[in-house]
């Protein structure tokens, strides 16, 4: 899941032009999480290179890459390119120097640099600690993710929220109200750190609408992954694009601030993950949970794991979390509700109806796995391989039958007539379908006007030449 | 505002049907083992209470049913309560120690959720099988419920109403809910509570609580029955008081040590000592009783005449006191023993013990049914069981070849003499010398009260004049209720056994048995067997064989009959057919293929060149191609119609396809399955079976398929599906190749008349199991191509259907012409 | 002049083809031409028609205890 989101950033990052990313790069948090998302190639070939002063030659990178990793080496360097930490001439690589010098200055640290944020040095005196952050966060979040999935907890989100939801495609608007897409129900099943990423990135999108310079964005990002939770920050080392954005950051829950005339604010521990290397990130409201729970509850200590799925389609899912109750909905015929353990069944109608709002099966095999009870995962295959398959199989299923608009072209004066203008559909593009036999073809709905006139020319043609 | 695409609220399913695990389904056009007779029968349920208003407590029918509600006052739903709507049970509080706890309990319908994995979960799992119905067993979560019968069974066994309800306490991870606790005391109240004994031969009416016998005698019927009693009176209320019984010293046969010990079995000694507390009260409740309690417990009687029995029985019944039956054996001094003993090389296994623990447990016999999987030795505990009343007794079971079985096992295990064995079928009807002995016979036998032959009736007069200590009730769950009316009638024996794999019915019957054998006493998990080795590991897999495009018009064209023959005739499910059998030999496996349908059985084993047996198949013939199955390397493959269920004495095979099965008998593919669960022979993927089953995709029989399946699903077992074998277009030789044999095929097919697409019922000539409603249909129509016809019987009549194939069996005809040329013209 | 109808054009397996040809069979509204064993024409509107009876029946030939218990109990 984390991989995915890592695309998106770098995929906006590659697709700035070299003057903000240079801009950008004057940041040394921005630069190191920059740098955290890079995958791994890339990160120790600029290891090798930010402290040495000379550039380093292309043969020396190649010695450094197995010959079989050749491919790997040549998309790292693209990507590189295009991030424009590298530049490349005939023989040698140069590393940008902005980059080079804030990231070295990330990494060994010592000057003062407000990058990472400045915490507050005067006491707060209505002072959170991380347990309430943690609360907070989880009831910011969580209510953004009710709102989509539909059920009511007497809260809605703010406008700016809805907003968003619906600019990134995940909402749309219906009668009056907002109504969540298939793109919306895919979002649901995501992992929160995946979730939050795909928020900012169209917040990102947004925000040259908002007016907002996307470098403050992003460094303001950022700096948020590097941050300490449980420590207050000043406002003092913000532009003033990053102070706007803390009302919106508040609304998702990322930051928190006692009111809006605060002067200085706490990241929650939605943004000091924000950037982080763990795999098993766990949702927010597990992260609650554990922090809360006294008791011994093995299936949430370790792991965030808490489904089980048997081999006869029956699932038992730990929690008491109604939005991931609410999320195992959308794919379950959930039955019984106990106060730590809800109880249903994966069946066609279930899947189908998941499917049916563009949730894919991968998606929620994907899901369930990710999610699987610690005895689950223990075993050779974390989930029983005949409910993966039939999962599968449904949704082949709904596939079975595959619909094209378009225009059937039949009775044809003759074998010549029907290959002459088939051959001209095809040269187009536009046929669909073709049975020589029947001398008959289908083309696409736009292909079809061309074809009429073809024919009329062709038609022409042998008249005249008739004559 | 925010709508996603469905109504959150019909999400909602409908209320968990509480008798989901007995579906009566009205598609199933032939239902399995129904009652054919007409018989007036009166049906001997247990008539649960009407409501009484001024009752406070509950229960109606099998629901758990709360008359008030539990929900506690501050509870408020939250957003996804209306998921669940009636099922959200999240207002029970969870115990402070509840992730010790192994089991959540559902107060609208009984169920209870089984974490196996718990420290107690073992113990939970005795307990469970004991008080409740096991619903489905896989890997981590169990579930079960409680229902009338389950208690019923639960108090048979001796456990008393406050036992179950402290432990389930101690087990649940809330507390027990009310409407459970009272569900449990209304059901408990009255079942149990009195026992009909059978000793030093005479019958009396036993109740540990003197004020319900005071309530019996003074029913107008029961009290007039009551002898005087002449001896010791102990009381002036005329009850004979005396102790309660105990185990004692009664050791059962072939197990290590006497009961009286540790109230747990070898093989969990010393393991899972989580709770001390926990110990005590299952080893009191659920364990064996110990001699050092109960000294105290005393228990009431008074006498009835054996002429009354019958009459006190339907009584209590009737006024919601169902007796249950024991039979005190060892103080039974009239009946003549019986001295056989298991043989000291025969050992029983742990499950086997327990099963039969919880029959002995008070050192009398109680009478019941034990449920153990196919191929787990099922005949042993039969004969264990006869091995420690050591009585006459007298086995009863479905076919003449389970005769001949029961016989030989019983020789080969315990010290039985022949001479004291007797077997009564059709073609043998022995007795044994000596006062006391073992007759072996079939249902058919002893039901058919018609047109018996002269040997036939002295033997019957033989069984009814004499009283029987024992009688084992073989394949229990194929009997209809009519005809084991017949049996205990006619029969009278002491202690009743009913053996089975498998308790689901089709048509719901099995509270019939409950009150004419008695409960169930214990019930074996099929997945714990297999995963200790003691049956089989079994691959399951379903084969989708796509309907070719012919085939597959002609299905939607036609009725439902019709269409069975098309979607068994598919020629992809030749293809797929031949495929695995090519593969599963190479491997050197022995197989089985079964058909229902006798047209396909023969159509298929004729074209891939199998032996095949069905009903038609002379005895001889059905043996010599056992033997050369069993023994000849180069006979690995064959073909079995449904004579193989229950008639024929299969040897061990590997690997199990299935072509054609009978709509949606769960029962049935669970007993298919037992003919290869006694396969022992390992390969490395840890499996040492496989059963396929083949469907045509796209229509009803994947329906059914499923449907079958289900109580193997909750068993533990996994059906992968096949969607397509890989390298079967490549087989050499493969069958129906081309679009030619393809569209002869189907004219064929279609040529069929509707006869063909029967069903085959139980064929055997002995076997009187009864399959009406299909034979009935079978002998409305006599048109050519039947079987019937073909050997020149023309009646109507069921009883006339089975003496045309006894005919059949001894005149040459066509059938048997077919495998003659089978055997002429070999592949 | 070489004739050209609208409509649309469906690619399928044969078995889902002959569905669809059977539920043709007593309407005589969706198909315009059946191409061969595995595309079919049929007419725009009745495309989602098809996809709902298609649904229905390939649903019945599916078991499913739940519906299974909830006719029984007549609910």
């Amino acid at each position: 899941m984390t991989s995915q989101f890592k695309n998106s950033i770098n995929d906006y990052l590659e697709g700035l032009p070299e003057a903000v990313l240079t801009r950008l790069y004057q940041s040394p948090a921005t630069c190191l999480a920059v740098f955290r998302l890079l995958p791994a190639l890339a990160r120790t070939l600029i290891m090798g290179m930010i402290f040495n002063p000379d550039p380093i030659a292309v043969a020396d990178v190649d010695a450094l890459v197995k010959p079989s990793s050749q491919r790997l080496k040549l998309e790292t360097q693209k990507k590189l390119r295009l991030l424009h930490i590298f530049t490349e001439t005939q023989a040698h690589i140069i590393i940008n120097p902005t980059f080079k010098k804030n990231l070295r200055a990330a990494l060994v640290g010592g000057d003062q640099n407000i990058s990472f944020g400045v915490p507050c040095d005067t006491e707060d005196k209505h002072k959170v600690d991380v347990a309430f952050l943690d609360a907070h966060a989880v009831s910011q979040w969580e209510m953004i993710l009710h709102f989509m999935v539909g059920t009511s907890i007497g809260r809605t989100p703010s406008d700016g929220v809805l907003n968003l939801l619906k600019h990134s495609g995940l909402m749309e608007p219906e009668r009056g109200g907002l109504r969540i897409t298939n793109a919306g129900f895919q979002f649901l099943l995501q992992d929160v750190n995946a979730q939050i990423w795909t928020l900012l990135l169209q917040y990102l999108n947004m925000s040259e609408y908002l007016q907002m310079d996307p470098v403050d964005v992003l460094n303001f990002i950022f700096m948020l992954g590097s941050l300490e939770l449980g420590q207050d920050y000043s406002l003092s080392a913000l532009s003033e694009t990053q102070k706007h954005m803390l009302e919106d950051l508040r609304d998702y829950g990322i930051v928190y601030q006692r009111k809006a005339s605060s002067r200085r604010f706490y990241p929650t521990r939605l943004a000091t993950t924000l950037t982080s290397e763990t795999a098993a990130l766990r949702t927010a409201s597990q992260s609650m949970e554990a922090a809360t729970q006294d008791t011994i509850s093995s299936s949430v200590a370790a792991d965030s794991g808490f489904i089980i799925l048997e081999t006869n389609f029956r699932l038992y899912a730990y929690t008491e979390s109604p939005l991931q109750i609410a999320v195992l909905n959308l794919f379950v015929n959930l039955k019984t509700r106990f106060a730590n353990m809800v109880t249903g069944q994966i069946n066609r109608d279930s899947v189908r109806f998941a499917l049916s709002n563009g949730i894919t099966a991968e998606q929620i095999i994907t899901y369930l796995s990710v999610h699987a009870h610690p005895r689950m995962k223990g075993m050779e295959h974390v989930l029983p391989p005949t409910v993966v398959d039939q999962i599968k199989l449904w949704q082949l299923e709904m596939d079975r039958i595959r619909a094209t608009d378009g225009y059937l072209f039949s009775e044809f004066k003759n074998f010549d007539e029907y290959k002459d203008v088939s051959t001209y559909a095809k040269e187009l593009g536009v046929l669909l379908y073709e049975n020589p036999g029947k001398r008959k073809f289908v083309s696409t709905l736009a292909g079809s006007q061309q074809i009429v006139e073809f024919v009329k020319r062709r038609n022409q043609k042998h008249r005249s030449s008739a004559n | 505002m925010l709508r996603s695409k469905r109504d959150a609220s019909k999400r909602r399913f409908d209320d968990v049907n509480l008798d989901s695990d007995s579906f009566s389904d009205s598609n199933d056009s032939y239902s399995d083992d129904e009652t054919y007779e007409k018989v007036p029968q009166t049906r001997l349920k247990i008539k649960m209470k009407e409501q009484d208003p001024g009752d406070a407590t509950s229960g109606l029918d099998t629901k758990v049913h709360s008359t008030y509600s539990e929900i506690p006052d501050d509870y408020v739903p939250d957003s996804v309560s209306n998921i669940f709507g009636k099922h959200d049970f999240s207002y029970l509080k969870l115990k402070p120690d509840h992730a010790a706890r192994p089991l959540w309990i559902n107060p609208e319908d009984g169920r209870i959720i089984l974490e196996s994995f718990s420290p107690l979960a073992e113990q939970a799992q005795d307990f469970l099988v004991t008080i409740a119905e096991p619903i489905s067993r896989p890997s981590h979560i169990h579930e079960y419920r409680i229902t009338t019968y389950s208690l019923y069974a639960a108090v048979s066994v001796g456990l008393e109403t406050s036992d179950i309800i402290s432990v389930l306490n101690r087990l649940s991870k809330v507390p027990v809910p009310k409407s459970i606790i009272n569900f449990i005391h209304s059901c408990t109240k009255s079942y149990g509570k009195v026992k009909l004994v059978l000793k030093h031969n005479r019958y009396f009416v036993e109740s540990s609580q003197a004020d319900v016998l005071q309530m019996l005698l003074k029913d107008p019927v029961i009290g007039a029955l009551r002898l005087e009693a002449s001896e010791q009176s102990t009381t002036g209320s005329g009850l004979v008081t005396e102790s309660a019984p105990k185990m004692g010293d009664l050791k059962i046969p072939g197990t290590e040590k006497p009961k009286e010990e540790e109230g747990k079995d070898g093989e969990r000694d010393g393991e899972k000592k989580a709770d001390e507390d926990a110990e005590d009260i299952f080893s009191h409740v659920v364990g064996i009783e110990n001699d050092d309690d109960d000294d105290l417990d005393a228990v009431h009687s008074f006498e009835i005449a054996p002429d009354s029995v019958e009459t006190v029985k339907k009584r209590c019944q009737e006024i919601d006191y169902p007796v249950l039956e024991e039979y005190d054996f060892r103080n039974d001094h009239g009946n003549p023993d019986l001295d056989i003993d298991l043989k000291s090389s025969t050992q029983i296994r742990p499950y086997q013990e327990k099963s039969l623990s919880k029959m002995f447990g008070n050192g009398r016999a109680r009478s019941g049914i034990i449920v153990l999987p196919c191929g787990a030795g099922k005949t042993l505990v039969g004969i264990t069981a006869a091995c420690t009343i050591r009585k006459s007794v007298i086995v009863l079971c479905t076919s003449s070849v389970s005769v001949m079985q029961w016989r030989q096992q019983f020789l080969q295990w315990c010290t039985i003499q022949p001479e004291n064995v007797a077997v009564f079928t059709s073609e043998s009807k022995e007795k044994f010398s000596g006062d006391a002995g073992l007759v072996v016979s079939t249902y058919s036998m002893v039901a058919n009260t018609r047109n018996r032959s002269h040997d036939s009736q002295k033997m019957m007069d033989f069984l009814q004049s004499r009283e029987w200590g024992f009688i084992i009730l073989d394949e229990v769950h194929v009997v209809p209720a009519a005809m084991f009316r017949k049996v205990v009638t006619n029969i009278a024996a002491h202690a009743k056994l009913g053996l089975t794999a498998t308790l689901v019915r089709e048509d719901d019957k099995i509270d019939d048995l409950n009150f004419l054998i008695g409960p169930k006493l214990y019930e074996a998990n099929w997945m714990d067997l297999a995963q200790k080795g003691h049956i089989a590991n079994v691959q399951c897999a379903e084969v989708w064989c796509p309907m070719t495009s012919e085939f597959y018009q002609e299905y939607l064209k036609e009725n439902a009959r019709k269409r069975m023959l098309l979607y068994i005739m598919n020629p992809s499910k030749f293809q797929a057919a031949q495929f695995l059998i090519n593969y599963h030999e190479k491997r050197g496996d022995k197989i089985i293929v079964f058909s229902d349908n006798v047209h396909a059985l023969k159509a298929y084993a004729l074209k891939l060149g199998k032996f095949f047996i069905f009903g038609g198949t002379p005895q001889q013939e059905r043996m010599k191609i056992l033997k050369n199955f069993q023994y000849n390397d180069q006979v690995n493959t064959i073909f079995l119609s449904k004579v193989g269920d229950t008639s024929i004495d299969l040897p061990e095979a590997t690997c199990l396809i299935q072509i054609s099965s009978h709509y949606g008998s769960r029962r049935q593919e669970a007993q298919r399955l037992g003919r290869i669960l006694r396969a022992k022979r390992r390969n490395d993927e840890g499996f040492n079976a496989f059963f396929y089953s083949l469907v045509s995709k796209d229509t009803q029989e994947m329906y059914y398929s499923t449907k079958r399946q289900a109580f193997l699903v909750d068993q533990g077992y996994a059906f992968k599906v096949i969607t397509h074998l890989h390298g079967m277009e490549n087989l050499p030789d493969l069958a129906y190749a081309s679009a030619r044999e393809r569209r002869e095929l189907l004219q064929e097919v279609l040529l069929q008349n509707e006869d063909a697409a029967t069903l085959e019922e139980g064929d055997n000539a002995d076997s009187f199991v009864g399959r009406g409603s299909s034979n009935k249909r079978g002998s409305a129509k006599r048109t050519t191509g039947s079987l019937a016809s073909l050997a020149g019987g023309e009646d109507m009549a069921y009883i006339e259907t089975n003496k045309n194939r006894n005919k059949d069996l001894r005149k040459p005809s066509k059938q048997s012409a077919f495998v003659k040329k089978l055997y002429s013209g070999k592949r | 002049m070489p004739k050209a109808t609208r409509g649309v054009l469906i690619e399928c397996d044969p078995s889902i083809k002959a569905l669809i040809v059977n539920i043709d069979s007593s309407q005589h509204n969706i198909i315009l031409d059946e191409l061969d064993d595995t595309h079919l024409m049929i007419h725009p509107s009745m495309v989602e028609v098809v996809k709902q009876k298609l649904n229905k029946m390939l649903a019945e030939n599916t078991y499913n205890p739940n519906e299974e218990a909830a006719k029984a109990t007549g609910k």
